[in-house]
């Protein structure tokens, strides 16, 4: 418990300031479900939803849209692996713009190196509108750490961190480049269950006008 | 109706929260850390740098560890619940390795796997019959004794996928055991 309580309240006290200071607050909760279907593959099930919780500075509550995910995944290599992944996102019932239905490919490389655990993450993206497709490439840098010793058990608490650049390309409209910024406290509550708390940053649209916005992230996975 | 769908939650919950042996290991303070054992240990801790305590508990067997970098070498010193000594390990590199052992060892990973990549190595030096004393001074004078081991975490990938292991050889480069170790899940960070 040496940086927990510490790592907790700094995440607290940042979400606090960062909404304070943002136009734009979304709270974004997600369930997700992981199991193997063989030795190298695995599937990935999740369903979120992100909510306004802050917009031109009046606290609100409201849906902008949710997200139903599925990633196949295939291990090649040592901490290797390629994904690919489906996404139905519902946007039309809640604040009128068009659904979204995304189709991605990824490839990631994981590696440790004494306790902490860094990963690279770099995604191709199709993201097809009613009347547009927007392609997408994205590279993460993550790293997470158990807190509580050098491994992570049963009722101890980790952090995960990453950094990413998305580049966004569109017919008839400027590429966009966006970075986020994202630091979560996660606790594996059972050998199957961890639970996750954090927060994310956006610059987007650097390049053009940049907006700032913020995340609010909760998230239960479960790995059967 | 209302009653069978709680049971099924409560089952399935069950079954997702429930756990059976539970495998801990966690950082403490020297306060926690036993004293007699603290004691044999001190004299080795003079110039040591980054020391962190901890205790490991495996269903009902508890030990304790201190962990410290001195010189150039990440050092692990392990001792049991009544605070006796266990071992001392090192994290070593391939340099490290007596040539014709180094030799040994390769010629046993080409031939277990298809392809293989070394991890991690460590040189250890168990507590048996030379006692706590001349097994520190062993291991801190970095001897090389037959009763010496060296433990190597590879993944490798024979006829299945890859995996993890945990291979232990003596003081030869001759193969000892092996044993495949649980890699930790990233699926909360993937996506």
């Amino acid at each position: 418990m040496y940086c927990t309580r510490a790592l907790f309240l700094l995440l607290a006290c940042l979400a606090s300031a960062h909404l304070s200071a943002q136009d734009v607050g979304f709270w974004q909760p997600q369930i997700a479900l992981n199991y193997k279907v063989s030795e190298n593959y695995t599937h990935n099930f999740s369903v979120e939803n992100r909510n306004f919780i802050l917009r031109d500075n009046t606290a609100e509550l409201s849906v902008r849209h949710i997200d139903f995910n599925h990633f196949s995944k295939w291990s090649i290599g040592s901490g290797q692996s390629l994904v690919l992944g489906v996404k139905y996102r519902f946007r039309e019932a809640f604040d009128g713009d068009s659904d979204e239905l995304r189709l991605t490919q990824q490839y990631n490389a994981a590696n440790r190196k004494n306790v902490v655990r860094f990963g690279h993450r770099v995604r191709a993206e199709q993201r097809i509108f009613s009347e547009r497709t927007i392609h997408r490439f994205r590279y993460r840098f993550a790293l997470d750490l158990p807190l509580e010793g050098e491994e992570l058990d049963i009722g101890e608490s980790y952090f995960v961190a990453s950094v990413e650049s998305v580049s966004s390309f569109g017919k008839g409209s400027k590429p966009v480049h966006d970075q986020r910024f994202t630091a979560q406290l996660g606790w594996k509550l059972s050998a199957k269950a961890k639970l996750q708390l954090g927060l994310e940053h956006r610059l987007e649209q650097s390049n053009i006008a940049v907006e700032h916005t913020t995340f609010l992230l909760t998230s239960a996975v479960f790995s059967l | 109706m209302m009653a069978r769908n709680l049971l099924i939650f409560l089952l399935v919950g069950g079954s997702v929260f429930g756990q059976t042996k539970r495998e801990r290991e966690y950082r403490i303070d020297l306060e926690e850390f036993p004293s007699s054992s603290y004691k044999i240990l001190q004299p080795y801790l003079e110039d040591a740098k980054r020391i962190r305590f901890y205790k490991e508990e495996d269903g009902e067997k508890q030990s304790f560890e201190a962990k410290f970098k001195k010189g150039r070498l990440k050092y692990s010193v392990e001792f049991d619940s009544t605070g006796q000594l266990e071992d001392v390990e090192f994290i070593i590199k391939e340099n490290d390795f007596p040539s014709d052992v180094l030799r040994s060892v390769e010629a046993y990973l080409s031939n277990e796997f298809k392809k293989h990549r070394i991890k991690k190595m460590q040189q250890q030096y168990f507590n048996d019959s030379q006692g706590p004393a001349k097994t520190l001074r062993n291991a801190f004078q970095n001897l090389l004794i037959p009763e010496l081991r060296y433990e190597l975490i590879v993944n490798g990938r024979g006829k299945g996928p890859w995996r993890s292991f945990e291979l232990l050889f003596d003081s030869e480069g001759n193969h000892i055991s092996t044993r495949t170790i649980v890699t930790p899940k990233y699926d909360h960070v993937l996506y």
